[in-house]
């Protein structure tokens, strides 16, 4: 995006003015391909695919998705040779497989009328004189948009550069007089996201909008178009909206395969690790991570943003939800970089040695505290000094964790120290003071740190759009790994303190 | 495209939004204070636009200082903190090494804002430039005391991003001048890098704050600035729940942001609101702008002890 006023100016009146125009389009031979394949696979749901029926299934999808969200023809896209007879499954399966393939050979023969649709469209803001704005955008899949450029580049349109742009590009480009969708603006939503989540996540297009025209393309696969799922809350954005042609006959509704995710069981305990009730976070690919709205590490999300992606690292497991992108700092780095960053910071200041005494200041304080876990009498002598009980065992449970120093007022410590027999006062709380500043800074640099690199290189939103596990090197704060949350985290059990964050690998058991 | 000579329909009703709220009085310690979502097609230069009404409203300079009170007050050509003294038996004075003001009991008010006990001792001083003040010149004859009173009810902007934010303050003020109310642009003109030091705050007429700046400064918490802007509903959830609590505040939701819908589904929880708030008509928005009213309650600043994880 431009970042100056002009276009934010612009991005306000388009919002002032958006009209939408949805054209229905029928392609007869791509409805019948598209009710086999959904045919298809509700019919091997819960069936053992080979490797090579699910790497061909997989095509079919990826040719649908290419047909119903581009303008593209298929034999500019798609090698279409297939043997109806190779490698077919036996039974009911082999007969709707058959089908599936007769169905592809003859989609393929056939141009997609869209194009002739869009061609239409482009012709007709010429005549009319808008032409106001030579570009046009053409919203795909980030997967999608080489091609389609590549593909429209040599193709006559009217005058006007069509610009095939990501739902990413588009929200930070600059805004032009038109935009095209073609299909369910929905299919641009994160595949993990579920009903109205999915309109809300693509909600921007439609009521802050990349154009002043919206012209969505739609085959029999669409739901009628509903303003309404667009708006901010009930009765707020007034959408201008009209539609062209008629609607294909058949409906084609979607199939989404289950997907089922078993309870993780309870880890056993370990002698000297506390254990705290924290949320199980499935995520994708097998993968789970606890975490406690108790103790940290809390979630860090990263999310789109219209000039860069927003990093939000304050949030709650239990608000997570399906289609989240988690950013995980992993490998041996993670867990000591706030302490060597610190020591750096102190070594600075105060040198070497006093550095060293003040890190053995705050060491022996938790270690001692740790040690009081299963102390009960500890606790109760703290509380007839006047503390809480709670706060005691708070302060021993974070004994445990790395990020945290010792409590932030100078007479707990105190007082705490004492009882654990150190013979500690103002002295030892200043080196305390000392630590936790440098704590703070090296966090500050962390988080910098971090901040940058996931924003510096952004082509990890394709992979965890697809979806996919992304990672990142990411110097001194270890590596990173972004992954998508495949469930609203539900299962609550005790884990040990210091499982929370990392990210653990189901067990997967292997047959012959 | 240029920009158009006059504001247009999104500025001059953001900039009502901004006068309006700013205009409501600060909220005591366990009640519900009045807050604003602002929904709009992009987060870019609406932060500055509510201010720019903000500082139309009057400022809200709090208690009347006492005899004892360490105070924020333009004194020798420049903000900066001083303590009231009693001069004899019914005169106060306040005093720098080199100048001093002074008045009797009752019936001068004593100038100034009163500092929080926990203020940093020594914080500085905000002196606005020679040439800064050839412009503040324009606010009127007194302009140092109307200069003095913005100062000590700000304007906070609460952001990451501050240098971004900054640059788009330059943005409008030198490129979308006339968008501006007259003062408000000379207000809004001041080229300080002390307006996102935590410390500096009753020092300028706006500040640009982190979310997290109650961290490292619990003391700012009990402030009361004139309008409180939050750029993203995250930084509203993320700052301590103290923090210039008592002020009406505006939370900016940019639909391009994927997570402005948590904002729409928080604020439906966040819905007593009193009759005279509920009431209050916000004029008239174009479409694309939507704003929802809500509440927050005013609490009593915890003690920041061991919450902060790093």
């Amino acid at each position: 995006m431009d970042r100056d006023l002009v276009e934010a100016h612009n991005r306000f009146t388009n919002a002032e003015s958006v009209t939408i125009t949805t054209q229905w389009v029928s392609w007869p031979e791509y409805e019948i391909f598209a009710d086999r394949l959904i045919s298809f696979t509700k019919l091997s749901d819960g069936s053992v695919l080979d490797q090579k029926t699910r790497a061909e299934l997989h095509s079919y999808w990826d040719l649908r998705r290419m047909l119903r969200g581009t303008p593209l023809h298929p034999e500019e896209f798609f090698t279409c040779s297939i043997d109806l007879e190779t490698d077919q499954l036996g039974g009911e399966l082999g007969v709707a497989q058959k089908e599936l393939r007769k169905s592809v050979l003859e989609v393929c023969k056939t141009d997609n009328p869209m194009r002739l649709e869009m061609n239409k469209l482009l012709q007709s803001e010429k005549q009319s004189g808008s032409d106001v704005d030579r570009t046009v955008y053409l919203l795909v899949s980030s997967k999608q948009v080489p091609k389609v450029n590549d593909v429209l580049d040599s193709d006559n349109t009217f005058g006007k550069t069509v610009q095939a742009v990501s739902p990413t590009q588009a929200r930070r480009s600059s805004v032009v007089e038109t935009m095209m969708i073609f299909g369910s603006p929905e299919n641009y939503a994160n595949y993990f996201k579920q009903g109205n989540e999915k309109s809300r996540e693509v909600a921007w297009i439609f009521n802050s909008p990349a154009a002043r025209k919206l012209v969505l393309f739609q085959l029999a696969d669409c739901a009628d178009f509903d303003s309404s799922r667009y708006e901010i809350w009930a009765g707020s954005n007034q959408f201008k909206t009209k539609s062209n042609g008629v609607r294909p006959a058949v409906f084609l509704k979607d199939f989404e395969q289950s997907i089922r995710i078993d309870p993780i069981q309870a880890l056993p305990t370990t002698p000297g690790d506390p254990v705290v009730e924290s949320y199980v976070v499935h995520l994708l690919d097998g993968k789970y991570i606890y975490y406690s709205d108790l103790v940290p590490p809390k979630p860090t999300c990263v999310r789109a943003g219209e000039i860069e992606v927003e990093i939000d690292d304050y949030v709650r497991a239990s608000s997570l939800q399906p289609g989240d992108v988690l950013l995980i700092r992993t490998g041996v780095a993670s867990h000591s970089f706030l302490r060597s960053h610190a020591k750096v910071w102190l070594e600075t200041r105060f040198g070497v040695s006093e550095a060293n005494r003040m890190i053995e200041i705050a060491d022996a304080y938790k270690a001692r505290l740790r040690g009081k876990y299963n102390d009960s009498g500890f606790a109760s002598r703290l509380v007839s000094k006047g503390m809480e009980d709670h706060y005691v065992r708070h302060q021993i449970l974070r004994a445990h964790i790395d990020s945290t120093i010792a409590t932030q007022k100078s007479e707990n410590f105190i007082q705490i120290a004492q009882d654990l027999e150190l013979d500690y006062g103002q002295d030892e709380w200043s080196a305390i003071v000392n630590i936790q500043t440098a704590h703070r800074q090296a966090g500050h640099i962390a988080s910098q740190e971090l901040r940058d690199i996931v924003r510096g290189d952004d082509s990890w939103q394709d992979v965890v759009n697809e979806p996919g596990v992304a990672k990142l090197r990411a110097g001194s704060i270890g590596e990173l790994v972004l992954i998508p949350v495949v469930q609203q985290p539900e299962q609550k059990i005790s884990v040990p303190v210091s499982s929370l964050g990392q990210l653990q690998n189901k067990l997967v058991l292997f047959h012959g | 495209m240029v920009l158009p000579a006059r504001a247009p329909d999104w500025v001059t009703s953001l900039s009502n939004t901004g006068l309006q709220f700013a205009r409501f009085p600060n909220t005591p310690i366990g009640q519900l204070a009045p807050r604003l979502l602002v929904s709009v097609p992009t987060g870019q230069y609406v932060a500055w636009i509510l201010a720019n009404g903000a500082l139309q409203a009057s400022p809200k300079l709090g208690i009347e200082p006492s005899i004892g009170d360490f105070v924020t007050v333009w004194l020798n050509k420049k903000m900066q903190d001083v303590e009231v003294v009693a001069r004899g038996d019914d005169e106060w004075e306040i005093r720098d090494a080199t100048s001093y003001m002074k008045g009797k009991v009752g019936v001068d008010r004593i100038p100034g804002v009163v500092l929080p006990e926990d203020t940093p001792d020594d914080r500085g001083f905000g002196q606005p430039t020679p040439e800064y003040r050839t412009q503040l010149a324009q606010l009127g004859a007194n302009y140092a005391r109307i200069y003095a009173d913005h100062c000590g009810s700000p304007i906070v902007i609460i952001g990451d991003g501050r240098e971004f934010l900054r640059g788009q303050r330059d943005e409008l003020v030198n490129d979308a001048h006339n968008w501006l109310d007259k003062d408000s642009s000379v207000l809004l003109d001041q080229e300080s890098g002390q307006v996102s030091n935590p410390d500096r705050i009753l020092f300028h007429p706006f500040m640009i704050l982190s979310p997290e700046v109650a961290q490292s400064n619990p003391w700012l918490r009990t402030i009361s600035p004139r309008l409180v802007i939050v750029t993203r509903w995250s930084y509203y959830r993320r700052m301590d729940p103290a923090l210039f609590a008592s002020s009406p505040m505006v939370v900016i939701a940019n639909r391009r942001v994927e997570n402005n819908w948590n904002a729409i589904d928080e604020t439906d929880e966040l819905q007593d609101l009193d009759e005279k708030f509920r009431s209050m008509e916000l004029g008239s928005f174009p479409n694309g702008i939507f704003v929802r009213k809500f509440v927050g309650r005013v609490e009593h600043p915890r003690d920041i002890d061991e919450e902060v994880e790093i």
